[in-house]
């Protein structure tokens, strides 16, 4: 068995990341037990559960968010069809996010308008405004707005 | 990014635009509007069938209730027809007349963008969310992503 420290294995965790093709599945951070690692000590382990559930979670759902919406973005960006920008794998991959992409869109949304409110509408499974006059900048202030309220983001 | 850059990166979508001497970026980004609202001279509303997209926000209610709702040429000819405008031969100028292209992809068979002639000749595209451009004529922006114009349409003005 080998014996590594927290240090080591973070690198390696978040550039293994990078390696994962889109849609990319469950990140599993079990990893340290499933490959029969033996950290150095038990505090490192609960530091590293703890981290896991915080700090990295975080970092891990930041990392697939823009790797889905980067590619996205490059793919819908002269397209008109609605039903095309939503079909986009990389749109799905955002949406299986789920409540996790919430506060980038929101960060994305505060940049300037986006599609991604299609998104919001998939996750929450309701449109901010029935109004048929609402554009689609209108739709993320109010999407912006509404999330803010519930202490989202 | 500059304007440039962003012709620059235009061009990679739609390479018939390099030739196109008159090309150029008209407007800024806007996610208002979409081409074919912008064919049909709006730039408030963002238009398209509803078929099953009618619970996205933005996307206009604004669909004729008894035109059809799938994303087939057709649908979209049946469209301008309600704005009187009729199908004809070719983009040609014609005195008098405002012109439309409609562009499809042959594989999917589905509508992927509209264009509109000028007063003064030139055509006019807006790009999905991002820029409006003029552009000589509809030909240079068949391309991967719009596919081929599949029909051309007028009316008087």
């Amino acid at each position: 068995m080998n014996s590594v420290s927290i240090k080591d294995l973070v690198p390696l965790a978040i550039s293994g990341l990078g390696a994962m093709a889109v849609p990319m599945q469950t990140f599993n951070y079990n990893d340290v037990e499933q490959n029969n690692i033996q950290l150095a000590d038990n505090n490192a382990l609960s530091h590293l559960k703890l981290a896991q559930d915080t700090y990295y979670g975080d970092h891990i759902h930041r990392f697939r968010f823009y790797q889905a919406y980067t590619l996205w973005t490059d793919h819908i960006n002269y397209l008109s069809s609605p039903i095309q920008v939503i079909a986009d794998p990389n749109f799905k991959a955002i949406v299986d996010l789920g409540y996790d992409a919430i506060p980038f869109i929101v960060q994305e949304l505060e940049k300037e308008p986006s599609y991604l409110v299609w998104a919001l509408n998939q996750i929450f499974g309701f449109k901010i405004s029935d109004n048929p006059d609402t554009t689609i900048p209108e739709a993320g202030r109010l999407w912006v707005k509404y999330i803010k309220s519930l202490k989202f983001a | 990014m500059t304007k440039d850059e962003i012709k620059e990166q235009i061009i990679k979508i739609f390479p018939k635009l390099n030739s196109d001497s008159k090309f150029k970026i008209t407007s800024r980004r806007d996610l208002k509007y979409n081409c074919i609202a912008w064919a049909a001279i709006f730039d408030d509303k963002f238009m398209w069938p509803p078929g099953g997209i009618m619970n996205l926000d933005g996307v206009t209610s604004f669909w004729p209730e008894d035109l059809p709702t799938d994303e087939s040429v057709e649908t979209f000819v049946k469209l301008y027809e309600k704005f009187n405008y009729e199908e004809c031969e070719n983009p040609d100028f014609e005195e008098g007349y405002r012109k439309i292209a409609i562009y499809w992809d042959p594989e999917k068979k589905t509508c992927t963008h509209a264009s509109r002639q000028r007063s003064n000749g030139d055509w006019t595209s807006k790009l999905g969310p991002a820029q409006d451009i003029a552009h000589a004529d509809p030909f240079t922006l068949e391309s991967a992503v719009y596919g081929v114009v599949a029909k051309f349409m007028k009316k008087k003005y």
